[in-house]
């Protein structure tokens, strides 16, 4: 029956028999001389390799055997001087299983040998990852279609993004991002004020007071977590050089402080402008909201003081337990007739005002933030170009 | 798009029916035929707040009904203006400052928040792009670079590529630090378009006091 032999240098294919497997020939295509054995789509023949076994020098100049070993590692022991040519070695294919001293051998046909060895590994390991790319190609072009352009571009990016942080750690390229221009994220900072401004009505209606406070602390949270993202990624993609951090930091910290003096009047304006603010505030505060639920809250306030005061065997407790009594039923009587809540119009407009309020007043600091964090900024950077520092960079 | 033509620092655009021309409202403008100009807001929600600042929210439109409308803008006091003519895909970097007028353009809002875009207080720059025309108003003297370095303040930049990259050059002495002037160099690489270099900051932009200069460059971000 007639088999295949594929030529593990050239991949030329030819028709052998069974009585030329395991013969010497010449391939035919690339003119080598190859050992003939069935290579396609059968196991790796075991007759290719033989076995070989060799003495050694090991331990008081004994002699040892040691094997067996392929037609490659021995080619490699005799190229390393592991086995040197006075020792004896035998295999059964070249030597029928005698001993012979290794330099009478002609390590011609071995070397042949073990070199077709290599390269039929390395055409089985070839054939092996086609068949695997086959059978995977399949899946991953589903896998790229169905989730492109997501997670294959996510995971690309991210090659990309390590390989430039790589080169950036390495030194190799001072600049690490090398993105273009960026948009003011004006829209997102304006989503979000939107959200948390129709947040905080709904939780203002539903009666949460600090819902105002709380929501501007939100968003300004998130305006600054915007901005700083940008911030980062904007000093990433400019070059710095001879940039020396934290010198630069205090030096910078001296140029500053004077402007940090001269804003002190600014700073006692701002205090003034907040306390009138919270006095406008608490106002609010006692015309809108202190209706009836400050009542409430004043009434549980006296019961819980009054309730505080330990029993004593005196007449004094008596009195003062008489007095808490009286103060109680008359707040009870002054909740049940007198203290009406407002409408709720009202109690809206006017926590519209506390709300208003209280923003004016986080953004009154937030200005002021923002003048100090904008001037050392301006300062430091003027600072860092005081020394030998380069700094490139990219308009917009 | 419109056909212009430049000439002796004045620029003549002919205007078709189906043309408009955005054009600053204290641009003096003049038309061979009879012109129709409204104040609009165009595309308001395209670098909105540089726009508010650079008193350039509220445009008048110029249109037509006639074919080949030819109408003039002209720059007193010895100012120039300089046309940009923008492919689809295109963009610019321009000054607010010195845009006087343009087509259907898009504008975008950039912001830059490195340390180099502090020292030179250019925080917030506009970004235009094609298809469309720009024309931008010089104070006359202005100067084209294409190749070599170039140092120059950062106000005096008219338009530049987006993707020029300049270095900023270095402070001598602390009176150098607080009281002068950033100023940058760029080096040009393949593929970049021309820098335009006006001769003088634009008025408005510089104060002459460099005290009241530095405070209010140290404190209020401008929009250019």
């Amino acid at each position: 029956m007639a088999t295949f032999f594929d030529c593990p240098f050239c991949d030329a294919r030819q028709t052998i028999d069974e009585a030329s497997v395991g013969r010497l020939s010449g391939c035919p295509n690339c003119k080598r001389t190859v050992w003939l054995f069935p290579n396609v789509n059968v196991p790796y023949d075991q007759r290719l390799s033989s076995n070989w076994y060799y003495e050694t020098d090991r331990f008081l100049r004994l002699q040892i055997t040691a094997g067996p070993i392929d037609d490659l590692q021995l080619v490699r022991m005799i190229d390393a001087g592991r086995i040197a040519p006075q020792h004896e070695i035998r295999s059964h294919r070249f030597t029928r299983n005698e001993w012979i001293r290794c330099g009478c051998i002609r390590m011609v046909q071995i070397r042949q040998l073990a070199a077709q060895q290599l390269a039929e590994k390395e055409k089985r390991r070839r054939q092996f990852r086609a068949r695997q790319k086959a059978v995977l190609d399949p899946f991953l072009t589903i896998l790229r279609v169905i989730l492109r352009p997501s997670l294959v571009q996510a995971a690309q990016s991210i090659r990309r993004d390590l390989a430039a942080v790589r080169n950036f750690v390495l030194l190799k390229d001072a600049t690490l991002l090398k993105s273009g221009p960026r948009p003011l994220p004006v829209r997102e900072i304006v989503w979000i004020a939107m959200l948390l401004s129709l947040g905080t009505l709904f939780l203002q209606w539903l009666g949460w007071r600090s819902a105002p406070i709380l929501a501007c602390r939100l968003g300004l949270a998130s305006i600054f977590g915007i901005l700083a993202i940008h911030a980062l990624g904007d000093n990433l993609r400019t070059s710095y050089r001879n940039f020396h951090l934290f010198s630069t930091f205090f030096k910078s910290l001296g140029v500053w402080l004077p402007f940090f003096i001269v804003l002190l009047p600014g700073i006692a304006l701002v205090a003034f402008i907040d306390n009138q603010i919270d006095a406008a505030v608490h106002s609010s505060e006692s015309i809108a909201l202190g209706t009836i639920e400050d009542a409430d809250q004043e009434l549980e306030y006296l019961i819980a003081s009054s309730q505080r005061q330990p029993f004593r065997l005196n007449t004094a407790w008596f009195e003062s337990e008489m007095e808490r009594l009286a103060k109680q039923k008359a707040m009870l009587v002054a909740k049940q007739t007198l203290v009406a809540p407002a409408p709720w119009w009202i109690r809206s407009f006017f926590g519209l005002i506390h709300a208003f309020l209280q923003a004016s007043q986080l953004l009154l600091y937030t200005t002021v933030g923002c003048v100090l964090l904008r001037s050392y900024l301006y300062l430091f950077a003027r600072t860092a170009l005081f020394g030998r520092a380069q700094i490139q960079f990219c308009l917009p | 798009m419109c056909k212009f033509t430049e000439h002796d620092g004045k620029v003549i655009v002919s205007l078709q029916p189906q043309h408009c021309l955005h054009v600053r409202r204290n641009v003096p403008i003049h038309a061979s035929s009879r012109i129709r100009q409204s104040v609009i807001t165009p595309v308001p929600w395209q670098a909105t707040l540089a726009r508010i600042f650079n008193n350039l929210l509220f445009m008048l439109r110029v249109s037509t009904e006639y074919a080949n409308s030819r109408v003039e803008l002209a720059c007193p006091g010895g100012k120039q203006i300089v046309t940009i003519e923008l492919a689809e895909g295109e963009c610019m970097a321009v000054s607010l400052s010195h845009l006087i007028a343009f087509t259907r353009t898009r504008f975008r809002s950039c912001a830059n928040f490195s340390l180099a875009a502090f020292a030179c207080d250019r925080n917030f720059s506009t970004v235009v792009y094609g298809p469309g025309i720009v024309f931008l108003q010089t104070n006359g003297n202005h100067r084209l670079h294409t190749s070599g370095a170039v140092t120059t303040s950062p106000h005096q930049l008219v338009a530049w590529d987006p993707k020029l990259r300049f270095q900023l050059d270095h402070v001598n002495d602390l009176m150098d630090l607080y009281l002068n002037k950033a100023r940058i160099t760029c080096q040009f690489t393949p593929k970049i378009r021309p820098l335009l270099v006006d001769s003088v900051p634009k008025e408005g932009s510089d104060t002459s006091n460099p005290l009241f200069s530095f405070i209010r460059s140290i404190y209020l971000p401008r929009f250019h």
